[in-house]
């Protein structure tokens, strides 16, 4: 749904676009023509990208519908019952020639196939060229000809061309993203494999051959109805062609490519390239595209650009992104610790301290809904390297974290406060507890970094080389520490921006020190206490291992069945009643 | 009956054609394992370099006539074989590891790229060609045991189908009885096995192609006064030409030719009913599809267990 508004957006932003570049509706038309190819394309990007059924004959499904169209709005009355009436028979006579034309040819494979449908594609444009109604020479003139010309025809036209365009644009992405586009893909890339897991090859490579005819029925009609001129040459070899270098250009596999394809094959020799080009050089230049596509990039322009934007421009998008946010307002204030450190934090409430310290790639932004705690004066910081905080030159010691947050704790002259420490900030509290046992007067731990360790092992690091790389990865881990909350996409991004703050050695730094952490010498005689508490669902931390913390701490532990990796924002109510009720009445 | 003998007296001369570019196609797909899309293409800049060829000597006043055209028509052939040379090593030599789908997808590329070489360095119009053997038609006037019979034969046909033999027997002559005959059936069947007994396959493929495209010049020389001239005259000959292939099943060179005279002959047999005028390409592209499916190997494919 996102990717049809989004779509939709940039086709009334090329339309108004083209208005102002070209100053008429001419344009409109052109773009109109564009949406009509595209959709044709779409078929093509179900039968060939997607399928991987070679079809060269689609532009005869394109005829069929086209002349019916035609024809039946030259017999009818009224011309839009006639379009109407036309666009219906051309599809089902398209459905039909589908199933006969398919039903024999999908046996064949490769060269075969192509062979195949190019002589069904050429028969079906020499069949209507023989056919005594369209005349042979002249095809069909004036198929509007009761509509008026001029500026108003072109746009209902490019805005209804629009939504069919969209309409099939979205009936195509449910196509490809139900079972049947996956059995479709599983043909494509292995007919065996296909077949081994109980796919009906002939039943779904007829499937994707009639759906596609259906789209490329009805791009032809819609071609005879905004073109308003049929000539028997239209649906031949070239227009197979055209189909091809529509998605091979556009790119096959996703249904974009229809339209970009559409954009550069029809598009821009309409908008630009018919004044300044020479007459032949056009098809010359596409016949060196089609070349050098097949050979250097034969996922297209569409699949290129996903590929480029994950890539090469996700290093200047995540800037960007850290550069915007770092620059809004946040609330909260900063103090100057004894280490020389500028700290950010926020608190809210009076009554004893109680301090949030959030875990890795976090921010004081990850207790937002617990700040509001009665009797206490909650304060969140960000640690050092984190959030608004400094950097600091070592991102690997989070004994050198808890250093820091003891700083903090005196400048603000909170000392001893109730202490609350999720994931690392766990380990970072519990190094703070043993090392300034008079700072923190009681401990909880959320999902806490474990005591003795993790085991992470060498792929793991490559993963978070690759996570840090895009944004997207990083957005998909902190959805994986949101736990129950992951579905909340404004808050996965939120959260996913405040990661973006941390210093990027941390990302990998940072698993290396949870790694290695290992505080058991030191719990011994461990006198403050403590509560463990455990989500069930946690994918980070296991419960063997919080419980072994809350072993080697002497401390309770409590286990809630239903969270995942992050309390403070699954269920804040939960959060604060079990805070509140561990310090005591 | 009559209209029967008629339509063979003018189809076995275009089917001849159709054989013939065909025979090439095969030659092309069974040796280099590419399906040339733009094979009639290529032999149709060959066509308008003879053509320019022609008017050159004419304008230059140093032929007259006749002589003009042959003349020029080495030129062209030459061209052809030098085109043939230039599409394999400078493209289908390096995409070889290629998919069926792709490398099709490349030769319809390649005629994209000839037909818009066509149009810019020449023109989209329809230029006239002279014919190889001018003047009147022939016509075979008689009572025959079924009936008085009358069948016009072109002049020129009878050129087309004494090339078209000649053609055939030294192609035959050359891959029965000749080393470099002998190397390209070897590199068909097995391309390792070829190059382990010392076969260049590279060469190979390389003369594969110059001699199809050769051929496909020679058909568009013959076929242009009838098409004239102009970048998509060759497109419906190449188009039955790879039906003529299909028909007579790429693994016999020679079923081409067959294919291509049936193709031929039935196009014409199709035009004698009225009510099928003008449906005659659509039929047989619908009994390709037919041949195709039902029996992939072609009508004329030897059988199994003897020697290809």
């Amino acid at each position: 749904m996102r990717r049809t508004l989004f779509l939709a957006l940039a086709i009334v932003a090329a339309g108004v676009l083209a208005y102002l570049w070209t100053g008429g509706t001419y344009a409109l038309g052109s773009l109109s023509l564009v949406m009509v190819w595209a959709i044709a394309g779409m078929g093509m990007v179900i039968i060939i990208g997607n399928t991987g059924q070679l079809s060269l004959g689609h532009a005869a499904f394109m005829g069929i519908g086209a002349y019916s169209t035609a024809m039946f709005i030259e017999w009818l009355p009224g011309v839009y019952a006639g379009m109407l009436v036309g666009t219906l028979v051309g599809l089902a006579i398209a459905i039909v020639f589908a199933l006969l034309i398919g039903l024999p040819a999908l046996r064949l494979r490769g060269y075969y196939l192509a062979i195949a449908t190019i002589a069904f594609g050429v028969g079906i444009e020499q069949a209507i060229r023989a056919m005594p109604f369209p005349n042979p020479v002249f095809g069909i003139p004036h198929i509007l000809r009761d509509v008026p010309a001029g500026y108003m025809r072109d746009i209902t036209t490019f805005f209804l061309i629009a939504a069919i365009f969209l309409v099939f644009f979205t009936i195509g992405r449910v196509i490809l993203r139900s079972p049947f586009g996956v059995k479709f893909r599983m043909i494509r890339d292995s007919e065996v494999a296909a077949r081994s897991f109980g796919t009906n090859l002939t039943r779904n490579k007829l499937q994707a051959f009639v759906i596609s005819a259906i789209f490329c029925a009805t791009a032809g009609s819609l071609f005879a109805v905004t073109q308003g001129v049929l000539q028997p040459r239209t649906f031949g070899l070239i227009a197979a062609i055209d189909l091809l270098l529509i998605v091979i250009i556009g790119g096959a596999i996703m249904l974009e490519g229809g339209l970009i394809g559409s954009f550069v094959i029809v598009g821009l020799p309409a908008l630009v390239l018919e004044e300044i080009a020479p007459a032949g050089s056009l098809t010359l230049i596409y016949g060196v595209l089609l070349i050098i596509f097949v050979v250097a990039l034969p996922s297209g322009i569409a699949t290129g650009l996903v590929l480029l934007w994950h890539r090469k421009l996700q290093r200047p998008y995540m800037s960007a992104l850290r550069y915007v946010h770092r620059r809004l307002p946040a609330r909260g204030t900063s103090v100057t610790t004894s280490r020389g450190a500028h700290m950010f934090y926020t608190e809210k409430g009076a009554g004893p301290p109680l301090l949030y310290i959030h875990g890795n790639t976090g921010s004081h932004r990850w207790f937002r809904e617990v700040m509001d705690m009665p009797g206490y004066r909650t304060v969140a910081p960000d640690m050092v390297n984190f959030g608004r905080s400094d950097r600091i030159e070592r991102a690997d010691s989070i004994d050198l974290y808890a250093d820091h947050v003891a700083a903090f704790i005196e400048a603000l002259d909170i000392e001893p406060c109730y202490t609350v420490g999720h994931s690392l900030g766990g380990g970072v509290a519990m190094s703070l507890a043993m090392r300034y046992p008079q700072k923190v007067r009681r401990l909880v731990l959320i999902d806490p970094a474990p005591i003795d360790g993790m085991d992470l092992d060498d792929d793991y690091y490559a993963l978070i080389e690759a996570i840090k790389q895009s944004y997207v990865g990083i957005k998909r881990a902190v959805a994986r520490a949101m736990g129950s909350r992951s579905g909340d996409r404004r808050l996965n991004g939120l959260l996913a921006r405040e990661a973006l703050l941390m210093n990027e050695e941390g990302f990998v730094k940072h698993a290396e020190a949870v790694a290695s952490l290992d505080l058991r010498e030191r719990a011994r005689g461990f006198r403050i206490p403590a509560l463990v508490v455990h989500g069930g669902m946690d994918p980070i931390v296991t419960e063997e291992q919080s419980r072994r913390t809350a072993q080697a701490l002497g401390a309770e532990m409590k286990v809630f069945g239903d969270i995942g990796h992050a309390l403070p924002i699954e269920d804040p109510e939960r959060f604060k009643e079990t805070v509140a009720l561990f310090d005591g009445p | 009956m009559n209209a029967l003998l008629q339509a063979i007296a003018i189809g076995v001369p275009q089917g001849a054609l159709y054989g013939l570019m065909g025979f090439g196609i095969a030659l092309i797909f069974r040796s280099a394992g590419t399906l040339n899309f733009s094979h009639g293409y290529s032999a149709m800049v060959s066509v308008l370099i003879t053509l320019s060829t022609i008017q050159w000597f004419l304008g230059m006043g140093w032929l007259e006539g006749h002589a003009a055209l042959f003349a020029a028509i080495p030129v062209g052939l030459i061209s052809g074989a030098v085109f043939g040379v230039l599409i394999d090593i400078l493209l289908m030599r390096r995409v070889k590891h290629v998919s069926p789908a792709s490398m099709l997808m490349i030769t319809l590329g390649l005629l994209l790229v000839f037909e818009g070489a066509a149009n810019l360095i020449w023109s989209p119009d329809y230029e006239s060609f002279p014919r190889i053997l001018p003047g009147a038609p022939f016509v075979f006037q008689g009572a025959g045991v079924l009936g008085e019979v009358r069948v016009i034969f072109r002049r020129n046909d009878l050129a087309v189908m004494l090339i078209a033999l000649v053609i055939s027997l030294s192609m035959a002559g050359l891959m029965k009885y000749t080393k470099i005959g002998l190397a390209i059936r070897a590199r068909g069947q097995d391309p390792i096995g070829a190059q382990a007994v010392g076969i260049n396959t590279n060469r190979v493929d390389s003369i594969v192609w110059a001699i199809a495209i050769t051929l496909a010049v020679v058909v568009g020389i013959l076929v242009a006064p009838i098409t004239r001239v102009h970048p998509t005259m060759l497109m419906n000959t190449q188009l039955l030409g790879i039906t003529a292939a299909v028909l007579g099943g790429f693994s016999s060179l020679f079923g081409a030719i067959w294919g291509g005279l049936i193709i031929g002959v039935l196009e014409r047999v199709v035009d004698i009913f009225p009510a099928l005028d003008g449906y005659e390409t659509a039929i047989i592209f619908f009994l390709i599809i037919l041949v195709l499916v039902f029996k992939p190997e072609g009508i004329f494919a030897p059988r199994q267990g003897r020697k290809a």
